[in-house]
């Protein structure tokens, strides 16, 4: 017998199990752990808006955050509906790469129409994403092990394919654009999030396909005496995970106009950091669109907070990854005491 | 019991008491798990210790194990108070327990896992001598009846073999009490009148053993006095011998229950031209050339020991098992499932034997799991209906008369019982042609199996084709119209109606074998 398995804020019913004292019995009133991630991010905001009054709380400042989260937030949204049927999806952030790099070169090099452009970029993140949730579901590869060898074929398409160059030059109007219209100082990519957030979520808790992903992570043999088409849905959600992915980075390549192989890398570790956090930001443990967003923006206005405060580049890792344990050990710690 | 051997003489409570619970209290917040329970076992005595799930019998034993720390009241052995404080010491005292599902590391051979825990003392040259080990272990399963090499891997033992490997782990310890906590609940006939007839042994060998079974035909097949507790309390201890089912059960629940296990069945019209379900000629490798028919509303029982292939043929029904021969007709039109999606929507549901493996998802709240087979009915335009969802579940649930603290709590914290009743609540409000049980009442208190067995009689009454397959005979008696006897894949009978008992079961079963 360990603590109870996690669950969503609405089983508010649940006994939280060991907590010791007043604090304890605060939390199983209030549930302080669900608000603990939101909590720090106020403090994060006003220590550094304390520590900087004249750089940090401006209006061009939280501008500049949100439209710098957008498309890692885009990518963090993709990957977390793979963590909901309790997969992991490491090529994500290589999806990025070859997503940026094949619209790059397309427009760039190609000068193929914008639709088509975009087109070809959905249908090779579908590629991805089948053969992905294939080889986890047909094969029986470990997710780590699948993910893992896909992202290192789809890194090193990216440098075939662009010919080991950066390319930043010869882009359309029409293709820097769709990164970098924006409306009252709000760039294209939060709008782009904000479609996408709001389309998986309501997927995620009000279709039957979205229950069914939740079942399925929390209960494969359990799901599919139920009817449920188990592999389906994990094929699903690596198809959304990269589809999401090679997205974001072509959105990333028309916003800096600019391509460097290999970028995308990058967005693997905060994603993973985001989204745990936001796993246990509101719920007990479970992975959700608002939670991953947050979590987002969180390490964002760390990362932008430490770049004002003048520390040195490094600390951004050391912000990232100190999230990414520190979410984890929330998760487990308040989580479900198997498996995982 | 007819069949079994008789349990032992009862041995008078006036003999010095080993072992006594006097006025044990332990709370949990404001919830009272045991009020001042006191009771005295005598050496070589096998107490039985029943009642509903959440009576209080577990945490009266994890206070004796020192898993939790009594409130008030002392726990007297061998004439001292003891009071243990983790369950290393309870062990070093003599109290040795074993679970339904003992405490293993699978990947180890039998002997490291007699040892967990315990320093290896055989060596040399300051290495582990694995010979002497193996030898020592050889003769510690030997005094539990097992002849298995120490030498292999745990998980290749069977579920029975292991619950002994956990008593001789006990015994090496020096045993003056063993607790046996639902050890047989995953065990079959056979496996039981093994494990049954060490507990005998051990007995006979002066250990005093305090045994736990949501089973009350082994109490009476094996106990010679019975502690019954509800609500906390200890409401009666008693000389097994003279008693009757009913009374225990009586005590167990707080009022008389008329015919619990008491056979009643509706007729079916058996004149129907066409039965909703038949299977001619099943086989796939292990069965063989199984075909029978089924009417609506009929209820039929698949007995079987372990290994005949009950469950498989069952997984076969329900399309998440493949077969190669013969084939399976439903409303007389030839089914071929790929998998459990195409059999629900043929109108075939299953209810699993282990439901936590496979029966619901750990992570979801009761509704959710409620609907789980059928959640797309309530999809409209691409929509869930949550509102509606919630308050269909919240509808079948109460039917049932599932007691959970709400419907969004999680199906973790409900009992055993309730659980079960949560899973038949699917199928409520969803109508199925054929329903399929394996287990249905594995692990649920007594209040609760008797309300499954009115569950399913009434499912059956609305004209749903129910199997069962089940290690408790009795229930074939209380609700079965036809039961079919497997042995290692084949048919060897068919009892029907009145003529459907136990003894005629196990008579049949076990013939020539």
């Amino acid at each position: 017998m360990g603590p109870p398995p996690a669950h969503e804020s609405r089983a508010q019913t649940e006994d939280s199990g060991g907590w010791a004292g007043s604090l304890g019995a605060l939390s199983r009133r209030y549930d302080l752990g669900a608000l603990a991630p939101i909590i720090f991010f106020i403090l994060l905001i006003v220590g550094f808006s304390a520590a900087e009054p004249v750089y940090f709380p401006t209006a061009d400042n939280f501008t500049a955050i949100l439209n710098n989260g957008a498309v890692l937030a885009i990518l963090a949204c993709g990957l977390t509906v793979v963590l909901v049927v309790d997969e992991f999806d490491l090529s994500v952030g290589a999806s990025a790469t070859f997503g940026g790099s094949l619209s790059a070169v397309l427009d760039a090099q190609a000068n193929w129409n914008l639709a088509l452009v975009i087109l070809a970029v959905v249908g090779c993140g579908i590629v991805i994403g089948l053969i992905n949730g294939i080889l986890i579901t047909k094969f029986r590869i470990p997710a780590l092990i699948a993910t893992i060898g896909v992202s290192s074929l789809l890194v090193g398409f990216s440098l075939w394919i662009t010919d080991y160059r950066v390319i930043f030059t010869g882009y359309s109007e029409a293709f820097t654009q769709l990164g970098r219209w924006s409306l009252g100082g709000i760039q294209a990519p939060v709008f782009y999030l904000l479609v996408c957030a709001i389309l998986l979520a309501i997927g995620l808790r009000y279709t039957a396909t979205g229950r069914h992903m939740h079942a399925a992570g929390g209960n494969r043999a359990a799901s599919r005496m139920s009817g449920i088409r188990v592999e389906r849905m994990v094929v699903a959600a690596f198809v959304i995970s990269a589809v999401l992915g090679a997205l974001a980075g072509m959105v990333y390549t028309a916003r800096q106009a600019s391509l460097t192989p290999e970028f995308g890398v990058v967005f693997l570790l905060p994603a993973f950091a985001a989204a745990f956090l936001g796993s246990v930001t509101l719920t007990r443990r479970t992975f959700h669109i608002l939670g991953t967003v947050l979590g987002v923006y969180l390490i964002e206005t760390g990362t932008v907070g430490l770049l004002i405060f003048g520390a040195p580049a490094f600390t951004q890792q050391l912000f990232a990854g100190a999230v990414l344990i520190l979410a984890t050990i929330g998760a487990r710690y308040r989580g479900r005491d198997s498996g995982a | 019991m007819p069949g079994h051997p008789a349990a032992g003489p009862v041995e008078a409570p006036d003999g010095e008491p080993i072992l006594s619970f006097r006025e044990v209290t332990k709370s949990f917040g404001s919830t009272v798990a045991v009020n001042q329970v006191s009771v005295d076992l005598v050496a070589g005595e096998i107490h039985a210790l029943v009642g509903e799930n959440g009576a209080g019998k577990s945490t009266l034993i994890r206070v004796l194990a020192g898993d939790y720390t009594a409130d008030s009241g002392e726990i007297m052995l061998n004439g001292r108070a003891v009071r243990f404080t983790h369950p290393r010491e309870a062990i070093e005292h003599g109290v040795g327990c074993v679970h339904q599902i003992p405490m293993f590391v699978p990947n180890l051979s039998v002997t490291e896992n007699l040892l967990l825990g315990v320093p290896y003392e055989r060596r040399r040259a300051g290495l582990i001598d694995w010979r002497a080990e193996h030898r020592a272990a050889r003769a510690d399963l030997a005094e539990v009846g097992l002849t298995v090499d120490p030498r292999t891997a745990l998980e290749t033992l069977r579920a029975h073999e292991r619950q002994l490997v956990a008593v001789a782990r006990a015994l090496k310890r020096g045993l003056i009490v063993l607790v046996l906590d639902e050890v047989t609940a995953s065990l079959s006939e056979p496996e039981v009148r093994i494990l049954h007839q060490v507990v005998r042994n051990l007995r006979d060998r002066g250990v005093t053993i305090i045994y736990i079974s949501h089973r009350l035909d082994e109490i009476f097949r094996l106990a010679d006095r019975v502690t019954v507790m509800r609500d906390g309390k200890r409401v009666a201890t008693l000389a097994v011998e003279g008693l009757s089912q009913k009374e225990v059960a009586g005590h167990i629940v707080g009022t008389a229950i008329d015919h619990l296990f008491a056979r009643k069945t509706t007729a079916v019209a058996a004149t129907r031209e066409q039965p909703v379900l038949a299977v001619r000629g099943l086989g796939d490798g292990k069965l063989d050339d199984i075909s029978f028919d089924l009417q609506p509303g009929e209820i039929l029982g698949v007995s079987g020991l372990g290994g005949s292939g009950r469950t498989r043929l069952l997984h076969c029904l329900f399309g998440v098992h493949g077969f190669s021969t013969g084939e399976i007709l439903i409303d007389g039109k030839r089914c071929r499932f790929r998998d459990a999606a195409d059999a629900l929507a043929a109108g075939v549901a299953l209810v699993t034997e282990d439901r936590q493996e496979d029966g619901y998802v750990q992570t979801l709240p009761v509704w959710q799991n409620v609907t789980l087979p059928w959640a797309r009915r309530f999809s409209r335009f691409g929509l869930l209906n949550l509102a509606e969802e919630r308050k269909t579940a919240a509808e079948s649930t109460a039917r049932l008369d599932v007691r959970m603290p709400a419907i969004t709590a999680l199906m973790t914290q409900l009992s055993g019982g309730n659980q079960q009743k949560a899973i038949f609540s699917r199928w409520i409000a969803n109508p199925i042609k054929i329903l399929l049980l394996d287990e249905p009442t594995h692990g649920v208190d007594i209040r609760s199996k008797a309300q499954i067995y009115e569950i399913i009689r009434s499912l059956a009454g609305e004209g749903v084709a129910v199997i069962i397959v089940s290690s408790e005979l009795e229930e074939f008696e209380a609700m079965c119209n036809r039961v079919l006897l497997l042995r290692e894949g084949k048919m060897i009978g068919e009892i029907e109606g009145e003529q459907i008992s136990k003894d005629a079961i196990l008579h049949t079963l076990l013939a020539e074998n």
